[in-house]
């Protein structure tokens, strides 16, 4: 035990002791300032619109429409479930959040946690196969600590280090918001079995960003694996970022297909299951965790073996 | 010898593909004792070495450290291990202490005290916290000793130490080996490309050619041998050849440049001299010629250049 965390602490410290962190630390959060900045500005530059009354009870019909002709179970609960939401807000005058409002900007804010999965991939790429560039891999493994465990200190710092920058987004979106946009704008409504009742922004947005990082889990442990098995920096960051931006357009080239249900990206996204219609017929968030497990056991179990079995030459 | 070794290879064999790379290799290292590894390039050294400290896995044969299989129990066997493996490669972006604060924390327990020790044995006291960027090859060096030493390894190998460092660090640096191998009994392995620096640091030389050990000896051995070449300086070459081959048909003798090459036992040598002068030839010196290392080398290794 104090062993791994001696490990751990020396994995950190590599990080830490590079200045291209720190400079991956201010693009992010530069990048989520500028999200909030642009979010307020492009708010301002939109005409007054209509009165809130009128946007949910036109909200309401479509939602009416929508649970009428809706065939599947699921789907018709969810509209009930939205047009109740909207009667109640007409009928106790609680407005929705503002577009413009800090509230709703918060919850649409989970879309930087990509920079953050995009900087933590290069981390992650890079903790093993740096070792190998670097030639200090040789130093590294000639001690009395089983290169098994080396690798699992790498992995957990791996996720330390994007849990780190995961909280570091929500922080610096908070932040901006609070610089860039109004507060106090309406309140988000929820179903809770029969009841309406109040959502706080902090619980909703948090469980937003908590979906999202379960994406990021998946694609650092996918590079933390390429990284491994190529033991090159360079490879093991470009095949992660192109499968990152890809790897989810192909779930509607491949939809068609049986496999469909078995890829990787058709379950990294689970915000998905906040509406009724999933990517593809027939998943559910048990299938989707249960794939998700089965593909994180291979990706440990392949760097695992690529790592303590294969003759270490550089 | 009759003391325990630290360090077997047994029946060492490693094969890529089909190719075999180190052939039924088997060497004991003693306590106390510093012995050079030498081969042509290619011949295996570098393998052999990544195979001792377990970075390679043997086709077949044993590696025992302290007594421990480094197979079997990798762990306790390695931890008598102190190295450089080719060059001390370090983390550049962090300073020579953060460098060994993270050795140490992966050998286990060592103290602030034990890293301050160190860090004055290399003598990088005054730079040890400035980045590795900055260090010359020489510093890189001493760092990689240092993290080598830390833990007080009754085993310690060393690729090429010598690479980078001056003259006076060179001196430092065998006398420090002497020194450790000589007061803690820490057994050396150097592996080298400098011949006569070999010849100074060590008690025991192993040649290693395609994979095979062709020769370990000791370093003084080259000094037993009774016949000797001796150089002649005279004043009239052609006479005192004559002279020679006058004297005994059998005896070899050679004309080279401006000296004669005779091979010959040591009380001949004076025979022959006293021979030359009362015919009237002087003689202005001569020298035993000793052969080198390098020639020795040269000659069991068929040449081949050595790196």
């Amino acid at each position: 035990m104090f062993e791994m965390s001696r490990l751990i602490r020396n994995e950190w410290m590599k990080i830490f002791k590079r200045n291209s962190t720190y400079i991956l630390i201010a693009i992010l959060m530069g990048a989520v300032f500028l999200f909030a900045f642009v979010s307020s500005w492009s708010n301002n530059q939109q005409s007054q619109s209509m009165p809130w009354e009128e946007q949910v009870s036109q909200q309401m019909n479509v939602y009416e429409q929508q649970a009428a002709q809706s065939e599947n179970m699921e789907e018709k609960i969810y509209y009930q479930d939205q047009v109740a939401i909207a009667q109640h807000r007409l009928e106790e005058d609680i407005p929705p959040p503002k577009h413009t409002g800090f509230t709703q900007y918060l919850l649409d804010s989970k879309s930087n946690i990509t920079f953050a999965v995009l900087f933590t991939v290069i981390i992650a790429s890079g903790i093993v196969a740096s070792e190998f560039t670097w030639g200090t891999i040789k130093l590294l493994t000639i001690r009395p600590v089983k290169r098994g465990k080396i690798l699992w200190a790498k992995y957990f710092t791996t996720l330390l280090f994007s849990l780190t920058l995961a909280l570091i987004t929500y922080l610096a979106a908070i932040i901006g918001g609070m610089m860039f946009l109004e507060r106090g704008d309406g309140v988000l409504l929820t179903m809770v079995g029969d009841n309406i009742v109040e959502q706080s922004v902090w619980i909703e947005s948090l469980r937003l960003y908590g979906l999202a990082f379960v994406n990021m889990i998946i694609m650092t442990s996918f590079a933390f694996m390429i990284g491994t098995l190529s033991r090159s920096n360079a490879l093991a960051i470009g095949l992660s970022i192109f499968l990152m931006f890809t790897g989810q357009q192909l779930v509607f080239l491949f939809q068609e297909y049986a496999f469909v249900k078995f890829y990787l990206f058709t379950h990294t996204d689970f915000s998905q299951y906040l509406q009724p219609n999933p990517m593809i017929e027939g998943i559910s968030p048990l299938f989707s965790v249960t794939v998700l497990m089965l593909y994180l056991i291979v990706f440990l179990l392949v760097s695992h073996f690529s790592f303590t079995k294969r003759d270490i030459a550089t | 010898m009759n003391e325990q070794p630290v360090v077997q290879l047994k029946n060492l064999t490693k094969k890529i593909g089909s190719k075999t790379i180190i052939d039924d290799l088997s060497l004991d290292l003693y306590p106390g004792q510093v012995t050079g590894f030498l081969g042509p390039n290619g011949a295996g050294k570098t393998t052999t070495i990544r195979m001792m400290v377990g970075l390679m896995k043997a086709t077949s044969g044993e590696v025992i450290i302290d007594g421990y299989h480094l197979n079997k129990n990798y762990t306790k066997s390695i931890s008598q291990v102190g190295a450089i493996v080719e060059n001390p490669e370090m983390y550049k972006f962090m300073s020579g202490y953060q460098n060994l604060v993270h050795f140490a924390r992966l050998q286990g327990n060592i103290s602030k005290e034990r890293i301050k020790e160190v860090v004055k044995q290399v003598g990088l006291e005054s730079r040890i916290h400035d980045k590795v960027q900055a260090y010359s090859l020489g510093m890189r060096q001493r760092l990689g000793l240092a993290q080598a030493i830390l833990h007080k390894p009754k085993f310690l190998i060393l690729d090429e130490p010598t690479n980078g460092l001056d003259p006076a660090g060179i001196r430092e640096f065998r006398m420090y080996l002497r020194k450790i191998a000589a007061e803690d009994g820490v057994s050396v392995l150097v592996s080298s490309h400098l011949l006569s620096e070999i010849e100074l640091m060590c008690d025991r030389i192993a040649i290693i050619q395609q994979g095979k050990l062709i020769s370990i000896r000791s370093v003084q051995g080259s000094d037993q041998d009774k016949r000797k070449v001796f150089l002649f300086k005279v004043s009239d070459k052609e006479k005192a050849w004559q002279i020679v081959k006058d004297n005994d048909e059998d005896i070899e003798v050679e004309i080279m440049d401006d000296r004669l090459m005779i091979n010959l036992e040591k009380e001949q040598a004076a025979q022959i001299n006293r021979t030359f002068i009362e015919n009237g030839i002087d003689v202005y010196e001569i020298i035993p010629h000793k052969k080198t290392l390098e020639e020795e080398f040269l000659e069991m290794t068929g040449g081949e250049q050595i790196v």
